[in-house]
């Protein structure tokens, strides 16, 4: 039987069981990796390297993890915190004016579905960053509203507001690409 | 005339596109492997019972020795039946509580055990 986060936590604390932790980093690579993409615009190495400093993270503070969210959550929270501060002290670089070309605006889009697929991504690369770390928590993490407060450390309302205006510029964008106008 | 169809994408349709998965979870590829290697050393697990024991058995049998001492071995005995009053009488003396309070922290210190890092989340 495969055993669940807590009693592979409760096997790190107790034992120092590493192989428990690897198997803890094995399941949740792909969910930390992802998020950690979609915050850095793709940049795989950096989100790699910033993946990696939260699961050492998560490892030297395991001994303080109550249980109240799941582990998850928790280090998704852990993630955006890592990432929010190498944002900080690379601001002059100005991470925010990423290299995405905007779509060009008159280019109709095809109506096939793996085609809505790209136009989708382009159009979430319009929004603002806090606008994409809602809908990917939203819909790709599958985290509650009040989860994703507690991840990105913002008040319940605010994430409401980044999910709603996220998604009316999504309509906005997409139906201004429907190749019938 | 036809009114063009704005907005195709209501909430329903919206959602579902949103919820699709945009790529397969990611592969491993060596990524759990470095996160292991990059592990703080694993310090060597102290046997606490053990240390627990010995200091405090260290701790008493100073705190002896010193009430030993001061009553030249008799007094503290010789009132054995009234051991907690005679105990509190020897309270008032200033030396002694520097002695008790210095076995409290000894023993507090022999207790506890090692605080993992704080988790700095800022």
């Amino acid at each position: 039987m495969t055993p669940s986060d807590p009693e592979l936590i409760t096997r790190v604390i107790v034992n120092g069981d590493r192989a428990a932790f690897g198997e803890l980093v094995l399941r949740h690579q792909s969910a930390v990796r992802l998020f950690l993409r979609q915050l850095t615009r793709g940049d795989a190495a950096l989100a790699d390297d910033l993946a990696q400093e939260t699961f050492l993270q998560a490892y030297r503070g395991l001994g303080r993890f109550r249980g109240e969210s799941a582990f998850s959550t928790w280090l998704l929270g852990i993630a955006h915190n890592h990432w929010r501060n190498a944002r900080r002290r690379q601001r002059e670089i100005a991470w925010e004016a990423a290299e995405f070309p905007a779509p060009e605006e008159n280019v109709p889009s095809p109506a096939a579905a793996a085609e809505l697929k790209q136009d989708l991504a382009a159009a979430l690369k319009q929004l603002d960053s806090d606008e994409q770390t809602a809908l990917h928590l939203f819909y790709q993490q599958g985290l509650t509203h009040p989860e994703i407060a507690a991840v990105a450390g913002w008040p319940l309302g605010t994430v409401k507001t980044h999910l709603a205006r996220g998604k009316e510029k999504l309509r906005h964008l997409l139906a201004s690409w429907n190749p019938r106008t | 005339m036809e009114s063009p169809d704005l907005n195709p994408f209501g909430d329903d349709r919206l959602d579902a596109l949103l919820r699709t998965p945009p790529a397969a979870p990611l592969a491993d590829d060596g990524f759990s492997a470095r996160v292991l290697a990059a592990l703080p050393p694993q310090k060597k697990r102290r046997q606490s019972w053990i240390r627990i024991c010995v200091l405090t058995t260290a701790a008493l049998a100073g705190l002896a020795v010193a009430l030993w001492q001061k009553d030249g071995g008799t007094d503290l005995l010789a009132q054995s039946d009234h051991a907690v009053t005679a105990l509190y009488d020897h309270l008032s003396d200033p030396s002694l509580l520097v002695a008790l309070l210095a076995t409290a922290v000894t023993l507090f210190f022999a207790t506890t055990e090692d605080d993992p890092p704080a988790l700095q989340l800022e």
